[in-house]
């Protein structure tokens, strides 16, 4: 007899995932993915001025501002047929590579980590021990035995304190967690270090959008002016400093990400578990605003099948057919014609059949999710990291095949490898580093168009609403750290008549689709062995991986669940 | 490096009605003559961004919506010290919270010396950019208890000075 568990951290608020999975003889047999939010920004769209989408759709998701707003302000350009600056388009692609690599050391460190690094058994470290291997996987400086006996004293301290806190929560002990005393105490240094360093690279946000969290947008280029010789615009001195935090990033990202994402891994290689679709899709993204199936461009658009790097397949966002959404597994109603919809012609009605709240077991046979299932042709899509980079080598993209090439080869493993929860995980070390160089490329290239005397950061010409067509659509889409992600949009009389975003989350977490196909999270856990139901490590383990971006834009104080703390808790 | 001018800082997501409570409010603020006297940020809901704000205020005060299990629209007033410090099970970095950023500036001995919570009870959760009626009713209040602490830590700042 199977076994369900049921992972749902949250339950309190609305708005998180919720895995159920039933386990036989300690394997996961089968496995269903819930949203438990409701995405209804289409519903608050309608009417509203395009050019000021960005500032209502960045909040889709709290943390992935940059990007959703460059999703929505490329979608009105798109749809009213503007072409941005040089400038602008240099200064859109360094902020979106600084949120990837933001992004992705804020994901590995203080998220995924602890997946995978015991912080209870870093107390056990020897630091002279620590400090000796430290030094034989980077060259980072700070790797002294005093620095690592003071790092043990403030987790020791934390742990006294009986307020863990972050560590609170943690499987510590596991019979999963494999790394030695001294690794866990390195990775915990940098879980530290890393809170100071992301700190400092956003601050390019700040300088290019004029202020951080929520930088400012313009649809036709970018909202900072460029003047060498003014104090209050983009100018040498604002310049110098964007170029030091590149330097820091750069090195933050090859002397402590790098060395401790591949020491971490191998020890974890035989851990093949959590392989997923099979399928693999990227929009493309940064290099040009409108061909993106492109060998050359950072990352290629691209469908893989089956696991198939020696094929790929063009994506066209704006043919009806490629990519549609169901609503078989999810709690909405189309009208109408029945079956999938282009976005172009998405709905977004509510019906909902769910048991009430709080319930123990969804009815995974029929509608269990707010998510809604995209499918290309008819097949559900992984999308993220690991989608990029094998779209990227099956493309014959040079720099991610080296890339991948060279990280194979480093840790003895082959290419099947790549398809599991390790091998997203190693992707998006992978893709930082890509996107840490193409961060500095971009910033040359700024430098350079400015130097040769180019200051123009907006195109004008279509911003009054009496030069737009009556009625236009346009799409707007690029890769987002956790994958593909687009923005379809259409506008009559100079209002927005429809808006539909299809995030990567959507993808990854999509519930069955229309003829019972699993989503990625479900394919992916299905088959993973557990140590202990109840203790279901390897199920974050396989769901972090594919970094979700879920529950991300709600945040509430709750002052009612006076818990074992005695007060409050933030949400 | 701490800053002596106050910090406020609004939390929240407007695109669900009362949760947008701290942004709606910080965004008022801003075309008033407190922009002067204060820092005033949209901190919106990424909280882990937030760090380096709360590690450099010395004055800091939040604005946010709390469930606190009152009838909507009850205005609560939360000392620095009072306000906990709790992490828990993640499933994404969107649920770092801003209470964990406020554990991790207090691991690394960075909290605001002085540190002051005004949140107003929630009534709804439903997708939405207007706050509901008893939440939007608090406003002009929760903007006078704004003032006066400002004015209060203002006295402090030219004492110290």
């Amino acid at each position: 007899m199977a076994q369900r568990i049921v992972v749902d951290p949250i339950t309190r608020i609305e708005g998180h995932l919720r895995i159920e999975a039933e386990v036989n003889r300690g394997r996961i047999i089968n496995a269903f993915s819930s949203g438990t939010a409701f995405r209804g920004i289409e519903r608050i769209m309608q009417g509203r001025d395009p050019r000021q989408a960005w500032a209502v759709v960045q909040r889709i998701c709290g943390v992935c501002t940059h990007i959703h707003a460059i999703a929505s302000v490329q979608a009105v350009e798109d749809a009213l047929g503007i072409t941005i600056p040089k400038n602008a388009f240099l200064i859109r692609n360094i902020m979106t590579a600084v949120q990837f690599v933001q992004d992705h050391v804020v994901h590995f460190y203080h998220l995924h980590a602890l997946d995978w690094v015991d912080v209870m058994s870093a107390l056990k470290a020897d630091p002279l021990a620590a400090s000796i291997m430290a030094g034989c996987i980077s060259s980072y400086p700070k790797s002294s035995p005093g620095y690592f006996a003071d790092v043990q004293k403030t987790i020791q301290g934390l742990v006294n304190s009986g307020q863990l806190g972050i560590f609170a929560n943690g499987y510590w002990g596991h019979p999963a967690y494999k790394l030695p005393p001294e690794m866990n105490l390195i990775a915990m240094a940098h879980y530290l270090e890393a809170l100071d360093w992301q700190k400092d690279v956003v601050r390019i946000h700040t300088i290019f959008g004029g202020k951080n969290p929520h930088p400012n947008y313009l649809v036709g280029g970018m909202a900072c002016a460029i003047n060498m010789d003014n104090d209050n615009t983009i100018n040498m001195e604002r310049l110098n400093l964007v170029a030091r935090e590149i330097d820091k990033a750069i090195d933050f990202v090859n002397q402590v990400y790098l060395p401790d994402l591949f020491a971490i891994a191998s020890f974890y290689k035989d851990w093949a578990y959590g392989g997923g679709v099979k399928n693999y899709l990227v929009y493309g993204t940064l290099d040009n605003q409108r061909e993106k199936n492109k060998q050359q461009d950072v990352f290629p658009g691209g469908v893989i099948l089956n696991r198939n790097l020696k094929e790929v397949f063009d994506v066209d966002l704006r043919d009806p057919v490629q990519l549609k959404e169901f609503v078989d597994h999810s709690w909405y109603e189309y009208s109408g014609e029945q079956g999938g919809r282009h976005p172009w012609k998405g709905e977004t009605t509510v019906k909902y059949s769910g048991p009430k709240p709080p319930y123990t077991q969804l009815d995974t046979d029929n509608k269990y999710s707010w998510i809604k299932t995209p499918l290309w042709k008819g097949k559900p899509m992984e999308v993220g990291p690991l989608a990029r980079m094998l779209v990227g080598y099956a493309r014959g993209n040079e720099v991610i095949k080296t890339s991948v090439d060279e990280a194979l080869k480093r840790l003895g493993l082959g290419k099947e490898a790549l398809f599991s929860a390790l091998g997203r995980t190693l992707a998006r070390g992978l893709e930082t580093k890509i996107m840490v160089d193409y961060l500095k490329k971009n910033y040359e290239e700024l430098l350079a168009n400015i130097k040769a005397g180019d200051s123009r950061v907006f195109e004008g010409a279509k911003w009054e609403p009496s030069s737009w067509p009556k009625q236009a659509k346009g799409v707007g889409f690029t890769e987002a750290p956790r994958g593909a992600l687009g923005h379809w949009i259409k506008i009559e009389n100079g209002q927005i008549s429809l808006y539909q975003a299809v995030v990567p989350t959507t993808w990854n977490a999509a519930p069955r689709g229309n003829q019972g196909q699993k989503g990625p999270y479900e394919a992916a856990l299905i088959g993973t062995p557990m140590a202990d139901p109840d203790k279901p490590l390897e199920i974050l383990r396989i769901i972090h991986s594919f970094d979700p971006c879920i529950a991300c834009a709600a945040h509430i104080i709750d002052l009612k669940s006076r818990q074992d703390i005695g007060s409050c808790e933030f949400y | 490096m701490t800053k002596v001018k106050p910090v406020i800082l609004g939390l929240g997501n407007p695109l669900f009605q009362d949760e947008g409570l701290g942004i709606h409010l910080i965004h008022q603020l801003i075309q008033e003559e407190i922009n002067d006297r204060a820092d005033l940020i949209d901190g919106g809901t990424d909280a882990l961004s937030l760090l380096g704000i709360v590690e450099e205020a010395q004055y800091l005060l939040i604005i946010d919506a709390v469930n606190a299990g009152q009838p909507g629209g009850t205005i609560l007033y939360i000392d620095g010290q009072d306000i906990p410090l709790l992490m828990s099970d993640k499933m994404s970095v969107h649920q770092i919270g801003f209470q964990e950023v406020l554990t991790l500036a207090s691991l690394r001995g960075r909290l605001p010396c002085h540190m002051a919570l005004i949140g107003v009870q929630l009534q709804s959760l439903d997708w939405g950019t207007e706050l509901s009626p008893p939440v939007a009713s608090t406003l002009t209040t929760v903007k006078e208890m704004v003032y006066a602490q400002i004015d209060s830590w203002a006295a402090l700042i030219s004492a110290d000075l």
